[in-house]
């Protein structure tokens, strides 16, 4: 097997440090399932969930993230029910965002909590 | 090579491994939440199982008093060798369970089990109700 090591990437329109490219993909990323039996579907970069009540997970990461400033980007999948669910992602003044766990709690059409069947959230460094 | 590279490498090569067990807990900090229940990932259990990506348990330790933005031990320390799935639970109840649970409750209410994944209620009618059950662990529900 080769290997090829470079630390900049050349276009047309320039070169980008390799640095830069590793950087914007997503650090983590979880498909997870939170009616019935909590489970996970698919993940990187995640050691575990905390399921903590009614439509709310804690996402812990095995490595941590830079700083607390990510973005975590989701979708909110069905609730079975409703069919319209909508993530609300921790944030930082409340305690429920850090570089280690990111809490992701769903609410329905409704507005009230709500379990759904396939929440997805991909965190990415800014 | 740094943590993050290891994890890259163990999702190409290893199958995920769906843990048998849960761990039920209650936190002491807030009284009347419900019991929390920490789900391991299969990609991080496949990891711990195989050996060589994980990094020692005390450098999580440690870099839990590192504030936000400086730089961490975990992702640079040597990665530690295989364990039993019994052992990769208790790794990660340190990791992602804060040690007021695990190390500094002094009660004498049980607020954490290990329990199998099928003692665990799939009817979440009342889930923001769940407990720690009191009783022995049994083919009951723990919660």
């Amino acid at each position: 097997m080769s290997t090829a090591v470079f630390t900049t990437l050349q276009s047309s329109g320039g070169t980008v440090p390799t640095e830069t490219i590793r950087r914007t993909i997503p650090r983590a990323e979880i498909n997870f399932n939170q009616v019935g039996t909590t489970s996970i579907r698919g993940s990187f970069n995640v050691s575990s969930v905390t399921d903590i009540g009614v439509g709310t997970t804690d996402v812990n990461l095995t490595n941590a993230l830079s700083n607390a400033n990510y973005v975590a980007t989701s979708a909110g999948g069905s609730d079975n029910v409703s069919n319209n669910c909508y993530v609300v992602a921790g944030n930082q003044a409340a305690g429920i965002k850090s570089t280690t766990t990111c809490r992701v709690a769903l609410v329905n059409a409704a507005g009230s909590a709500a379990d759904t069947v396939e929440p997805t959230v991909a965190f990415a460094e800014v | 090579m740094h943590l993050f590279d290891r994890l890259l490498d163990a999702k190409d090569r290893l199958a995920p491994v769906q843990s048998q067990y849960r761990v039920l807990f209650e936190d002491p900090a807030q009284p009347d939440a419900a019991a929390c229940v920490l789900v391991p990932d299969p990609n991080w259990m496949a990891a711990a199982l195989a050996g060589g990506v994980l990094p020692p348990i005390d450098t999580y330790l440690r870099d839990q008093s590192v504030p936000d933005g400086e730089r961490k031990e975990h992702p640079y320390a040597e990665p530690i060798g295989p364990m039993t799935e019994e052992e990769a639970i208790e790794y990660l109840i340190m990791k992602d369970i804060p040690p007021r649970v695990w190390r500094d409750y002094k009660g004498n209410r049980q607020i954490m089990k290990i329990v199998p994944v099928e003692l665990i209620p799939s009817d979440r009618s009342f889930r923001n109700a769940w407990r720690v059950s009191q009783e022995p662990i049994n083919q009951k529900e723990a919660a």
